[in-house]
């Protein structure tokens, strides 16, 4: 993973939270995909951060968990959502 | 009241009291899944399913099987769906507008959920309703058509300048996305005995934020205003309506000096109190006490109380001819001055709706022979509507 690539939902993403989960509606492809326990987590971090860096070690400071299995975790969430086309990523 | 409205108006309370609470679990105990199931039924015809949802997971949660509890979920689900559906869309639409220079209000819908109850999927809508000047309403008519929508009605050139010079809306469909867009270029029909007109309403745009976009709608002080008198126009159908103005009030920052100025001897004076004092007795709103002591001045508030949440709501004749004369009765007490009320009877009784128009195609100078046929419309649609009920 790239921890410089600045990243943030695309623009044609409109995000709910619906009972503490998080509902994301892909404007383009009328989709709607649902976010786990751990991608809601990551989705609330990348509100307030703005580099892949920034989310992992602001994460790995606020929970307790191994740094490979966070890395596992949030480039799993990375690649899934970019796959849907609903990330925004820059250099 | 009857049962299954006293439990919903139990479920919109905000942070319900603790009796409220022991009511809805003991009412939840005598009841069975189909009472449960219907119930959210009418909750959905109310508008508040949402509420009804969360209060049910909230406080009663262990009262309900768990096949019932999924169903109501799922119910809940495609509500919220439909709202990002509809919320996406008017950010879209709007973006649209403000890229091709076109001033716009959206209101009700998307953006009354975010301001009143700080969530979009919490209220109930269907179509997205945006208010734009009339010298724009060909231009946006245009682009939306290019966007795939097309209008609900197929006019010909004399009935769409009828249209567009007494109606106040023109409803638009996208038949892909199953969106309703409802265009306004004013707040009520030309002829309609009220006037509600808020001169200043494009200088003090609103901005509310939705997924982290601003989208324009009314300032609150007007958006208060009109949603009473929208409410009272339809005689408060729907719980929503009046749970809108509950929350509005409680969340929002009021100018109520400013409130009192716009409504204190117009028009629609009794209709905007009434608004207030559904809202206190269902959901004990708290009001300033210039409001209260203004509020009490019409006496008739009680009665109307009486005659919309007792007698209306449990109707099981509506659209029947005495149910519609009883409407009317109450309607005419929603008018301050008797010319108001003539006027209004004018209107439902004599002078000639769409539906004339939409009959028979007439020249303009022949327009008065459209009198001649509303009588018999008239009774065309109560004729059909006892032969309905008497098949029942």
């Amino acid at each position: 993973m790239d921890y410089k690539q600045k990243i943030s939902l695309s623009d044609t993403v409109f995000a709910q939270e619906v009972d503490g989960e998080m509902v994301l509606l892909d404007m383009n492809s009328e989709n709607y995909f649902g976010l786990d326990e751990v991608g809601c987590s990551i989705w609330q971090f990348m509100q307030d951060k703005e580099t892949l860096g920034e989310i992992y070690e602001s994460m790995l400071a606020a929970y307790d968990v191994e740094p490979e299995r966070l890395e596992s975790d949030l480039h799993e969430f990375i690649e899934r959502l970019k796959n849907a086309g609903l990330l925004k990523i820059e250099k | 009241m009857n049962p299954e409205l006293q439990f919903l108006i139990n479920c919109c309370q905000t942070s319900p009291a603790p009796e409220i609470v022991t009511a809805m679990r003991s009412q939840l105990t005598a009841v069975n899944s189909v009472w449960l199931m219907t119930t959210g039924q009418l909750a959905h015809s109310h508008g508040v399913f949402p509420l009804f949802h969360q209060s049910l997971k909230s406080y009663a949660a262990d009262l309900i099987p768990q096949e019932i509890l999924q169903r109501l979920q799922q119910q809940y689900l495609d509500i919220v769906r439909h709202n990002m559906m509809l919320s996406a869309e008017l950010i879209r639409i709007m973006k649209l507008l403000a890229d091709n220079n076109i001033a716009a209000l959206a209101f009700k819908g998307p953006t009354l959920a975010q301001m009143a109850y700080g969530n979009i999927a919490l209220r109930e809508y269907g179509d997205l309703d945006v208010l734009v000047q009339k010298k724009d309403i060909y231009q946006v008519d245009s682009l939306l058509k290019t966007q795939g929508y097309q209008r609900y009605l197929k006019l010909t050139p004399s009935q769409e300048k009828i249209w567009f010079d007494r109606a106040h809306d023109l409803g638009l469909y996208h038949p892909d996305k199953s969106v309703h867009f409802e265009m306004h270029w004013s707040l009520m029909n030309e002829d309609h005995p009220i006037h509600l007109e808020f001169t200043e309403i494009w200088d003090n745009p609103n901005p509310v934020t939705i997924n982290q976009q601003a989208i324009n709608t009314f300032a609150n002080e007007e958006l208060l205003i009109y949603l009473c008198v929208h409410g009272s126009k339809h005689l408060w159908e729907r719980i929503e309506w009046i749970k809108d103005i509950d929350l509005l009030a409680r969340s929002e920052e009021i100018d109520w000096n400013k409130i009192l100025e716009k409504v204190k001897g117009s028009d629609f004076e009794i209709m905007f109190f009434l608004g207030l004092y559904l809202s206190r007795r269902l959901f004990t709103t708290e009001f300033p006490h210039m409001i209260t002591e203004r509020m009490a001045v019409y006496k008739e508030l009680p009665n109307l109380y009486d005659a919309i949440i007792a007698k209306k709501w449990s109707d099981k004749k509506s659209g029947s001819l005495i149910s519609n004369l009883s409407r009317t009765y109450t309607m005419l007490q929603l008018f301050p001055y008797p010319k108001m009320r003539l006027l209004y009877l004018h209107n439902i009784f004599l002078k000639p709706s769409f539906n004339e128009y939409w009959l028979i195609d007439l020249p303009e100078s022949l327009h008065w022979f459209y009198y001649f046929i509303r009588p018999f419309m008239l009774a065309k649609k109560y004729l059909k509507n006892w032969c309905l009920a008497k098949k029942r």
